[in-house]
Parts: C-alpha cells; structure tokens; sequence
C-alpha cells in the first residue's frame, strides 16, 4: 500500500468509525420510548391507568420498532462498507489469490447436495470467499439454514445451521461419497438417506473417532482408504480445536467441510471503536479456520490429486 | 386374570422371535460383509501382483534374477485360504524388496520415469492394501465380538459360527517396501 492508498485507508476508517457511532447510537436511541413509558409508568400511577385505558402504550412500542428498524436499515449499509474495506484489506492481506463478495455465498444446492443437513425452509448465505492455498483451491462462506414459522424476518425460528461452509475441490474425484458428522449435531439429518439411501453407517477402526464421529458411506473399504488412521487423528484434533460442531462430506471431486459455529463471521463492531489491529487479529483467526484445515488435514497431499 | 399372563407370554414369545431373526440377520450380514471385505483384499494383492511384474519390466535388464522372483510369486490362486493370502503376501513384499535392494544399485534406474511411476502407484497400491485389511480387520472384530458375548452367543452357537481370523500383515517389511530413492 503506497501513502495515497494509506492517507485513503485514513480516511475510510475515520468516516467508518463515524458510521459506527451513528448505528450505535441509532439502536441506542430506539430504547428510549420504551424506557421512558416504563419509568413513568413505574412513578405515575394516574398516568398508567390512562395509558393502559387508552391504549396508548402501543404508541412506545410502535416508536421504538420504527427507531430499530431505521438503526438496522443504517447498520446494512455500514455493514457492506466495512466489509468492502476492512474484510477485504484483511482477506487480502492474508491470502495471495483471492476474491471476497461479500454479498454472495454458496448456493443452496450445493450445500444441500451433501445430504448432511435438513433443508428447513430459510437459506441465506453471504461472505463469499474464492482462493488457492497450497495448491488446494477453496471456496467458503456464512450459511444460516432456519425453518421460520410465519413469513416475516421476526418470526418464530428453528436454527439448523449457522456457521461456516467450506468447499475444497480437488483434481480427482472420490470414489466413493462418504460423510462423516460430529456426534450431537442437532439439526443433522439421517444422512444415510441421502444419494438414494446408498449410504451404510459404518464403524471405523478408531474407538475414539468412532465416540466422536458418525461415518456413513457408499463404499466400506473406500472409506477406510480415504480415512487413514493419521487422517481420523487429524479429524479428532480439529474437532478439539475448532469451535463449533464438524460436518465433513467428500462428494464427488469435493471436499465439504461445515462448521456450526453459531455465529456470523465478519460482522462490524457496533457498540465498540474500530480498533484496526484486534480487527485484523480477528479477520486472521476467522480466515485462519480454512488454512487449518487444508494443512491439519493434509489436504494438499497425493490422495487428493491425481 | 389368565388372559393378561398370556397376553404376557405370547408378548415375551414374539420379542423373543423377533430378536432371534435379527440376531441372526446380523450375523449373515456380517459375514457377507466379512468375505466382501476379503475380496477386496484379493482384488489389492492382484494389483501388488500386476504392479510387481511392471516394475520387473522396467528393471530388466538390471536385475537377472528377474525370472526367479517371478516363478516365487505366481499370480495368487483364486480360493485361496486366509493364511495362504498372508503368505503370498509377504512373498510379494519379499520380491519387491529384492528388486529394490537392486536398484538401490543403478541410480539411472531410480531416476527413470517409468520407475519413479511405478514407485507412486506402488504407494498408492499400498495404501489400498492397508485400507482393504483395515475394513476386514474391522468386520472381523465386530464378528468377533458379537459371537463370544451373550446373549447372541446363543444364535452364534447354534449357527455353528467360529471366531474368524484377522489378516496379519507383516508390518515392518510392508513400510520397508515404500521405501523412497
């Protein structure tokens, strides 16, 4: 970065930072009626008679639900900006060859072609990141799967899925589609359903792995081939590791590796400054869960390349 | 008062059925899986076979007793028993460790293509090898385990089932022949 891009980059953060303050105060400020309401209610008895007789204690709420969504409709827009600086100075700076769109993610077929996960009737997915690393080309992204009762972003929810999807693709195809889920995962679905009920569970020869794990897979020995005592050590170690439950698929010429972390990745600060370095440390840890899995797993070795 | 302990006892009849039949089940499942298991293991010999007489072409020339390695180790013969299997197994880890205690001697050789190759497929039919034993191991000890513990000992019994034997392979000569130049 020369100093005109620097003095840019200034320039950015200070209007980002501005930005902030604005959200935060915006969802701040939206608390305010209904504070107030209650106070009063709390200290004027005559008033809380009226207030309730004359139903005028929607009126709070109806303020405070129009002030949030104003706050959120602001924090979007910062959102998209910080991400379009901050996030991609970050990805950018870790990776050499990349792209991040931070508006798009994953499609749903692909992520439902795994079998792995029930589809509820909710998909969104954003943050899309496109790279190599170690000769291992990557694609990742947020995906949020939820089964929403009514129709509006308020309604009641079932969350399936939330965290991190990872795509690993390699220059051979798996012989055979093998899946293999962290025990407890609760939105999992039976996956040996899925690829036209082909998938048999089976055990493998790893007490551990097998306590931790539950593997379904067209092919025993296949399995076995591509789950090598080393590999399911790996495995065993990046679920220690990693926050947040595992799911690994290897479908096709793929390898899919979800990680149900219960958060959304790369989201701005609202209620704390832009600090650029603990930003930057925390865009690295994030960015670091798709390196540990290439070199923890090995994945830039020979079984997956041709 | 009668009519509930027989409810009782045609109930505790039916379980009874039902639990031999999938007992049973179980273990013809097993087996299947047992001597898919062992197929797979033949089909990973016979590729270590194909790829030993490869790498004897590539050596000739270098090696003379080429043709002596060849007549030890016939292609395997098809019903052959476990035990004969891990023979002929270490007699393929034999041959290949000749050919390369050979080789070890002509660097042009190592450095060829064909042979640098033939070394990766090697690797690869190695690994297939340890997988295939790997998943007949696995079936084995499941087999194993279900026979000698109660109550489905009883079904094993009298099925007339036997502890089937594990595929022993002899671990220190294997990685002795992914043995890199």
């Amino acid at each position: 970065m020369d100093n005109r891009q620097l003095l840019r980059f200034m320039d950015v953060l200070e209007d980002l930072e501005k930005q902030r303050k604005w959200v935060a105060f915006l969802f701040l400020f939206s608390d305010v009626p209904l504070v107030l309401s209650f106070i009063i209610a709390i200290f004027s008895r005559e008033y809380y008679i009226y207030f309730f007789a004359s139903r005028l204690f929607l009126l709070p709420f109806f303020l405070s639900f129009a002030f949030f969504m104003f706050a959120m409709n602001k924090k979007k827009l910062y959102a998209k900006r910080y991400k379009r600086y901050i996030v991609e100075y970050g990805i950018n700076n870790y990776f050499e060859n990349v792209t991040y769109r931070p508006d798009d993610g994953i499609d749903e077929h692909t992520v439902f072609s795994t079998g792995m996960i029930y589809k509820g009737n909710h998909f969104e997915s954003e943050d899309l990141i496109t790279g190599i690393y170690k000769g291992v080309p990557f694609t990742q992204s947020d995906v949020r799967i939820q089964h929403r009762q009514g129709k509006s972003d308020y309604s009641k929810r079932v969350e399936y899925f939330t965290g991190r999807w990872m795509i690993f693709r390699f220059n051979k195809n798996f012989v055979c589609n093998l899946q293999v889920v962290e025990k407890g995962l609760g939105a999992y679905k039976n996956g040996r359903d899925s690829f036209g009920g082909k998938l048999e569970k089976i055990e493998l020869d790893d007490e551990a792995f097998n306590k931790a794990f539950r593997t379904n897979c067209e092919n025993q020995q296949e399995a076995y081939y591509i789950l090598t005592p080393q590999m399911m050590r790996r495995m065993l170690d990046l679920k220690e590791n990693t926050k947040g439950q595992l799911m690994f698929c290897f479908l096709d010429n793929a390898l899919h590796i979800a990680c149900n972390t219960g958060k959304n990745s790369f989201e701005p600060p609202i209620f704390r400054k832009i600090d650029l370095q603990r930003i930057m440390d925390e865009t690295y840890s994030d960015l670091s869960l798709i390196t540990s899995f290439i070199d923890f797993l090995n994945l830039d070795n020979k079984l997956f390349k041709n | 008062m009668p009519y509930v302990v027989l409810a009782l006892v045609l109930m505790l009849f039916v379980i009874a059925v039902i639990w031999i039949i999938s007992t049973r089940n179980t273990f013809v499942k097993l087996k299947v899986k047992i001597s898919e298991a062992e197929s797979g293991i033949d089909v990973a010999l016979t590729k270590r076979y194909d790829v030993l007489t490869k790498l004897l072409d590539v050596t000739k020339g270098y090696a003379e007793h080429e043709k002596s390695i060849l007549t030890q180790t016939a292609m395997l013969r098809s019903g052959s028993t476990l035990k004969e299997k891990e023979e002929y197994n270490s007699k393929l880890t034999e041959a290949f460790r000749q050919i390369y205690a050979v080789a070890e001697n002509y660097p042009v050789l190592t450095a060829d293509r064909s042979f640098k190759e033939l070394q990766m497929t090697i690797s690869d039919v190695e690994e297939h090898l340890q997988a295939a034993r790997r998943a007949y191991n696995g079936n084995v000890s499941i087999f194993n385990q279900k026979i000698n513990t109660f109550p489905s000992n009883i079904i094993a019994d009298s099925m007339g089932l036997e502890a089937a034997d594990f595929f022993q392979a002899d671990e220190e000569k294997r990685q002795d022949v992914s043995m890199k130049f």
